[in-house]
């Protein structure tokens, strides 16, 4: 019965995932459709407990798969460096990315989005980029969540999540850049690589 | 039996004038007795110290003290109390401190802190590098936080930049911890400054107006708390120390000074019921060993005369005469006493036991007279002169052999170059004569005073003795054969009996500053024993200072230097470092605005959610620090929002923003400091305080260098190597370790020698006396075969030779040299007593002798001193085997030659040299 209702679940997130962008017309709207579809997969009771926390990271992975614009966070990522890279180098490097990323994003929901209420604070657009304001809000404390995106096709691709402040893609940057002045764009590429394979 | 005519009469004449001048010299001997007692209370001191037992003009002991001359013997008291908490201990140092300054007089200095505020702008140099490196590390870490504190100087500024750092952090761990090298476990910072912080606005809002300085987690915490600082504790932290220099004035003094201590300590310490202390230090192990000791000898001195007297009752069957003796003891003591006061003028820690040990011994004489007596009276009740003058004519003889074999056996003692030894050999030696002199004039004089004697109505008349146990000794030969396959085993016991060297073995343990010593060495490998030796110049001092560091066998070193920072040129370096952020951020006294209650808790809930979901993350972790933490933390933020809600807590505000004051207050102090120490010069001797001048440099420019063990030095052969290791950084090196090697082999060697010198002497003496080697080996029997008996028992018991029983080597020759004498005196005078082997009363006063000595000795066992203890069981063990070797070896080897040679015994056996000249002198010959 389990199973059934997991394969239900599944082909339900696939369904959404394949239908929201084209649907998504805001900012908003397609940041609330995302994480709507995150928080029906941790809250579903079929999938509940730790037991099931494979099957719901799988899910969840699908939807950051068809979220966000790998190629433009691994460049941003890079800096300056990615211009130097071989187009065999860049695929690579934003293959290795997007596995890294989309695993550790996926941790980062799981363990904290849960039955959080989302608040949608405030949308602003920059030209071609757009910021959605949100905050998450458990009991009395909050944590605000920004999602900064592109304009894709008729839709939206996320290509960077500020927490509390925070950026993931200037930790991306920061990261990168002292790895490679401290060593090369090869040694971080191994790291990255070997990191890749150990999630496997 | 035939007797030169001219000594009986001598005998009779000098009982007579006893007779007649009876009460005169009782009256001379109490007088003298009186005025010894009155002299003695008056100038009669104690020497405590174990330097006064070594000569006072040996090399070492001059330098000692030149060293106390030039650096002050400061320190001999030491207050240690258990570090449990750092804030109690430290409060009850003060308290102690208060007390002790109402008595200037008793306690002139007192050394317990240096004043932290004189080197606080050198205090980054006096970190070890370790933690200098740690606060580098910790301010590199934190920069972000600081710079965002500086830009938004209030307390929600500060809890977002570590709000940021939390959230950095987690970022960090959840998307590129695989790039770090070393991966940490653990996904957040250090959260020490943010509790510490927390638990600080906790009790500010909750009314508490005490204010500790949050930033001890981030910034060393010598500077983060100056009144906390600058007491002295042990390395590991685990004893607070406080030194005391108390009055010098003698044991008396000592004595007082350290009673009024510990009344101080007491009275401090119940105001810290949960607080353990007590008092240890040179002065107080040696006041309280010689206080317990004098204790306890005090005690055996009048267990061993009560005791004694009830033997001699028991033996004697007579109250009148064990009285009688028992004067003699008291008056033979106090005139003792006053000679020794007079010769010496003090008691050290070996010569104090004089009196139990001589009584045991000179109550011998006493006891071979009245023993004789008995047997002269022949059983009649009252007491005549011609009894009397038998008695001294046939029992001087031996007795006054026996005292001056007894004052031969002690006087080598005086040449062993030991002053303690020396001083007690003095005192022995005179000690017997004066005895000797008690007993041949005291004793007939008080028998004819108490005992009314008078001359006898008819002529007195010897009967023959009668043999000891009525025993026939048909078979000598099997006991001599065995006593000497008893005595020749204690060759090999001797092998098995070891020379126990080490000085703690021989302490009361349960004195209280021998189980502070103990503590402190035990749990924090600190001594008040160190090894001390001098530089005459600061390159000199560091040279040493070097060389004594790299030695195994150190511990750590002590000296100015330790005063100041070391590795001043490598720390300098690594405080380059931080130099731009000190540069670059700087913090206002006052906060920019006051925090808002509401604004502070939103930020606070935002920590709050992240370490919420990271405490879930360690539920079934096992425990780590940063578990720890963060239990902490949430659990203060759970208790802490609650309160920021000005709705329910009105009061919130005016508490926040008085601490939020305090707080900028406090970081910008810091801060300051912080800078000041990157850019100030490095200390020099001159900035040192008088405390540490005064210890370690002497008026004359000189350093001083006192060098701590680091193993067991009480243990002889680390000792040796200590002391070796020192040697080759300076010869010259003194201290209670070096005086300790040489005093433990000093005084080991100096007893050996001091028993061989006394036996060689014993034997010319008997040699000049007898004329014959048949007669002196004769004599010398008991105590071969008592000594190896002896040995025997101490390996059964498990008895080691130590410093205090040594003493006990010149003790039991004196004995057993007395009884050899007693009986073959006897059998060689009296064809009597030869036809018997052993007469009754001899025997007795033997017997009566050696267990009067026994218990003599043996009351020492009382002592809780451990030295002394064994003292008086070897003493014990051994005059119960000088007793059994004298009144059966002996007398069965007697019999086995007067078997033998009966025939030529009159010639053989003749007095000749001096020891006729002697007889022919006291006007006595062989009685035939």
């Amino acid at each position: 019965m389990r199973k059934r209702l997991h394969l239900i679940s599944l082909v339900l997130t696939f369904f959404c995932l394949c239908t929201s962008a084209a649907f998504a017309e805001t900012p908003t709207a397609y940041v609330k459709g995302i994480l709507g579809q995150v928080i029906t997969i941790q809250n579903d009771p079929a999938l509940a407990g730790p037991k099931h926390r494979p099957a719901r990271a799988q899910a969840i992975r699908q939807i950051i798969r068809k979220s966000f614009d790998f190629t433009r966070m691994a460049q941003t990522s890079l800096g300056s460096v990615y211009g130097a890279l071989s187009p065999s180098q860049r695929q690579e490097f934003v293959s290795t990315f997007s596995r890294l990323f989309q695993d550790s994003y996926t941790r980062l929901v799981l363990d904290f989005l849960k039955k959080e209420t989302i608040n949608y604070d405030r949308e602003r657009r920059e030209g071609q980029v757009a910021r959605v304001n949100t905050t998450m809000i458990r009991t009395n404390e909050t944590i605000p969540v920004d999602y900064l995106m592109r304009p894709q096709g008729q839709g939206w691709l996320l290509y960077d999540v500020v927490v509390d402040g925070v950026s993931i893609l200037d930790n991306y940057q920061r990261q990168f850049a002292q790895v490679i002045k401290a060593n090369s764009f090869q040694f971080l590429l191994n790291k990255m690589k070997t990191q890749a394979r150990a999630l496997q | 039996m035939s007797e030169n005519s001219q000594f009986p009469r001598a005998c009779q004449s000098v009982i007579r004038g006893l007779q007649r001048c009876a009460w005169p010299i009782i009256g001379v001997a109490l007088i003298l007795a009186a005025l010894s007692v009155y002299y003695t209370l008056n100038h009669l001191t104690f020497r405590t110290s174990r330097n006064d037992l070594v000569a006072s003009d040996q090399k070492l002991i001059a330098r000692s003290q030149q060293l106390d001359k030039a650096f002050g013997s400061r320190d001999g008291l030491m207050v240690v109390a258990e570090n449990h908490h750092p804030s109690h201990s430290i409060a009850f140092a003060e308290a102690l401190a208060t007390e002790l300054r109402r008595y200037p007089q008793e306690f002139p200095e007192l050394f317990y802190r240096m004043d932290p505020e004189k080197f606080k702008q050198w205090a980054l140099l006096y970190m070890d590098p370790k933690d200098l490196a740690q606060l580098k590390t910790n301010l590199l870490d934190n920069r972000q936080v600081l710079e965002r504190l500086a830009a938004r100087p209030n307390l929600t500024g500060y809890f977002q930049a570590i709000n940021e750092a939390i959230t950095r952090s987690m970022i960090g761990h959840l998307f590129t911890d695989f790039l770090e090298e070393e991966k940490a476990e653990d996904k957040l910072p250090d959260l020490s400054f943010l509790n510490a912080s927390l638990r600080q606005i906790n009790r500010q809002l909750a009314g508490d107006q005490t204010y500790v300085s949050p930033f001890k987690g981030l910034f060393p915490g010598e500077l983060a708390d100056l009144s906390q600082e600058g007491y002295l504790f042990t390395a590991n932290d685990k004893y607070l120390l406080f030194l005391i220099t108390p009055e010098e004035d003698g044991y008396t003094t000592s004595a007082h000074t350290l009673a009024l201590l510990r009344q101080c300590v007491a009275r401090v310490k119940a105001r810290f019921p949960h607080l353990q202390a007590g008092v240890t230090g040179p002065t107080a192990l040696e006041a309280d060993e010689m206080a317990g000791a004098m204790k306890d000898v005090s005690l055996a001195t009048w267990i061993s005369l009560l005791g004694q007297m009830l033997l001699l009752i028991l033996f004697l069957r007579s109250l009148k005469r064990p009285l009688v003796e028992s004067l003699i003891l008291v008056i033979g003591l106090c005139w003792t006493f006053g000679m020794a006061t007079l010769v010496v003028g003090h008691l050290n820690l070996l010569s104090m036991v004089f009196a139990p040990l001589m009584l045991g011994i000179t109550i011998d004489y006493g006891v071979h007279w009245l023993c004789r007596l008995e047997e002269e009276q022949q059983g009649q009740k009252h007491c005549t002169l011609e009894a009397l003058a038998l008695t001294m004519r046939r029992a001087a003889p031996g007795i006054i052999y026996a005292a001056l074999a007894a004052a031969v056996s002690f006087f080598p003692l005086v040449f062993t170059g030991f002053k303690g030894l020396e001083e007690m050999g003095k005192i022995l030696s005179l000690g017997m004569l004066l005895m000797l002199v008690a007993t041949l004039v005291l004793l007939p004089v008080l028998l004819i005073v108490t005992e009314r004697c008078r001359p006898a109505q008819v002529p007195h008349e010897s009967g023959p003795p009668r043999p000891f146990l009525a025993l026939s000794w048909k078979r000598p030969g099997i006991i001599v054969v065995l006593g000497l396959g008893l005595m020749a085993l204690g060759g090999y016991s001797l092998t098995h009996v070891p020379f126990d060297l080490n000085p703690l073995h021989l302490q009361n343990q349960d004195t209280e500053s021998v189980i502070w010593e103990m503590k402190l060495l035990k749990d924090s490998r600190y001594s008040t024993t160190y090894g001390a030796m001098t530089a005459s110049s600061l390159p000199e001092l560091e040279a040493k200072s070097e060389a004594l560091k790299k030695l195994a066998t150190v511990s750590h070193v002590e000296s100015a230097l330790s005063f100041l920072p070391s590795g001043v040129e490598e720390k300098r370096h690594l405080l380059q470092g931080l130099a731009p952020i000190f540069s670059q951020i700087k913090f206002p006294g006052t906060p920019s605005s006051p925090s808002s209650p509401q604004e502070l808790a939103a930020v606070l809930g935002r920590i709050h959610f992240k370490l919420s979901q990271a405490k879930e993350g360690l539920e079934g972790t096992e425990d780590s620090s940063t578990k720890v933490q963060i239990l902490e933390a949430d659990s203060l933020l759970n208790q802490l929002i609650p309160l920021l809600d000005p709705q329910r807590h009105p009061q919130a505000a005016a508490r926040l923003a008085a601490f939020e004051k305090r707080f900028f207050h406090d970081l910008k102090d810091m801060w300051d400091l912080l800078r000041e120490n990157l850019y100030a010069t490095p200390p020099s001797m001159g900035v040192l305080p008088p405390q540490v001048k005064n210890r370690f440099v002497s008026s004359q420019g000189d350093f001083l260098i006192r060098v701590f063990p680091s193993q067991d030095i009480w243990q002889q052969k680390p000792l040796e190597k200590f002391v070796h290791d020192l040697r080759t950084v300076d010869p010259q090196v003194v201290g209670d370790p070096v005086l300790l090697y040489h005093f433990n082999r000093a005084f080991r060697n100096a007893c050996l020698w001091a028993a061989g010198a006394a036996l060689a002497a014993i034997s010319v003496m008997l040699l000049l006396l007898f004329r014959s080697l048949k007669l002196t080996l004769l004599a010398l029997l008991p105590l071969w075969v008592g000594t190896g008996w002896t040995l025997n028992m101490m390996w059964l018991l498990g008895l080691p030779f130590n410093q205090a029983n040594v003493l006990f080597l010149p003790l039991i020759l004196g004995e057993a040299i007395e009884f050899g004498i007693i009986i073959l005196v006897r059998w060689k005078m009296e064809e009597s007593a030869r036809a018997i082997t052993l007469p009754a009363s001899t025997a007795k006063g033997v017997a009566l002798a050696a267990l009067t000595t026994t218990l003599g000795f043996g009351s020492l066992m009382i002592s809780g001193h451990r030295g002394v203890f064994s003292l008086g069981l070897l003493a014990t063990v051994g005059s119960i085997s000088v007793l059994l070797a004298s009144l059966s070896v002996l007398p069965a080897f007697l019999r086995l030659l007067e078997k033998r040679g009966t025939k030529t015994a009159s010639s053989s056996l003749d007095f000749q040299g001096l020891g006729r000249w002697l007889h022919q002198l006291l006007g006595w010959k062989e009685a035939r």
